[in-house]
């Protein structure tokens, strides 16, 4: 068996990156400008990211920043310049 | 070394915390998006850290890598949706 | 949001950057096996390239390098190298995607064998991802008329 590093959690790690991922989550819910609540699941994908990286699962963090945290955004940024910025409620 | 890297680690989450604030209540997308990319600096450090941590850091390079390369790309796009369609809300 | 850029400084920057990103996403694709990423993840990154070539320079420049066409003969050429090898592998008296049967037709040990084939394989897969990546975006952000059509 190969020796390695622990692999289990980092604790204070892992409760602040909670507490980060569970703000976003509630700022870009509340946020009225659309652009702006692109950007907050942008910073929320990347927490997440970090989540994956610290319990291990490296190829996990691996695509959720590439795929959410960089080509989303582009894309969800692309598709509201289709449609108005402002959000109907 | 491990509770000297861990303690950065904090210092570091502190920072992010306090960059956060204008995350939330930025008031504008302007400033939201200046936060975001410093946000992206920060946690790249992060995510080195807790390579140390786990004695693989060769692997954690490559994750930081690329979200060194899309955080680049996500601001261009947002500015350039917001150079051609104007920044009213 | 396509337009063609005035700025020379994010014009130059595009164009030192593009080759680079697109040596790392094939180092990504390659160590797929001993490193965290693999054929999908290098796809991302390749499609993430070509995106940042279409933001800065327009509709117009991109579409001379990657036309449609290319990008269909990409997706399909991709799916086509992924079952095209389990095909062969069936061919050669095993089952299907058994790469181990390779080895007769390339020459090598079984072992080395099994590391060629998946290596084939996250070839196929990586080139069917960017091609659809950048087909997606292409067709979200191509319904608006950019300035250089209306002045034509």
């Amino acid at each position: 068996m190969v020796e390695r590093g622990e692999k289990e959690l980092i604790i204070p790690f892992d409760i602040i990156l909670l507490l980060f991922v569970l703000i976003c989550a509630i700022a870009a819910i509340t946020v009225r400008d659309l652009l702006s609540a692109v950007m907050i699941l942008g910073a929320y994908s990347f927490f997440m990211c970090l989540i994956w990286a610290q319990m291990g699962a490296v190829d996990v963090a691996f695509t959720e920043a590439s795929v959410s945290a960089g080509v989303g955004t582009i894309l969800m940024v692309a598709a509201i310049s289709k449609t108005t910025r402002r959000s109907k409620d | 070394m491990n509770e000297y890297l861990l303690s950065i680690g904090m210092g570091l989450c502190v920072l992010v915390f306090l960059i956060l604030y204008r995350v939330v209540f930025g008031p504008g997308v302007f400033n939201r998006m200046v936060a975001l990319s410093a946000i992206g600096t920060k946690t790249l450090i992060i995510l080195l850290i807790i390579g140390f941590l786990y004695n693989r850091v060769d692997m954690f390079v490559d994750i930081s890598m690329v979200y060194a390369l899309l955080n680049l790309i996500g601001t261009l796009a947002a500015s350039k949706y917001l150079e051609t369609q104007g920044e009213n809300y | 949001m396509i337009q063609k850029s005035d700025d020379i400084i994010i014009k130059t920057l595009a164009r030192i950057l593009v080759p680079f990103i697109q040596i790392y996403a094939l180092y990504v694709i390659m160590h797929g096996h001993y490193s965290p990423g693999g054929g999908f993840q290098g796809g991302v990154i390749l499609a993430a390239s070509i995106i940042l070539l279409m933001i800065t320079h327009g509709l117009k420049d991109t579409q001379k390098r990657m036309s449609e066409k290319t990008v269909a003969i990409l997706s399909s050429s991709g799916v086509l190298i992924y079952a095209g090898i389990g095909v062969v592998c069936l061919i050669l008296a095993g089952n299907y995607l058994d790469y181990s049967k390779l080895a007769k037709l390339l020459h090598v040990a079984p072992a080395h064998a099994r590391s060629l084939g998946i290596l084939g394989i996250e070839i196929g897969v990586g080139l069917a991802v960017m091609a659809v990546m950048f087909s997606v975006f292409f067709d979200i952000s191509r319904g608006e008329v950019s300035q250089e059509d209306e002045d034509e």
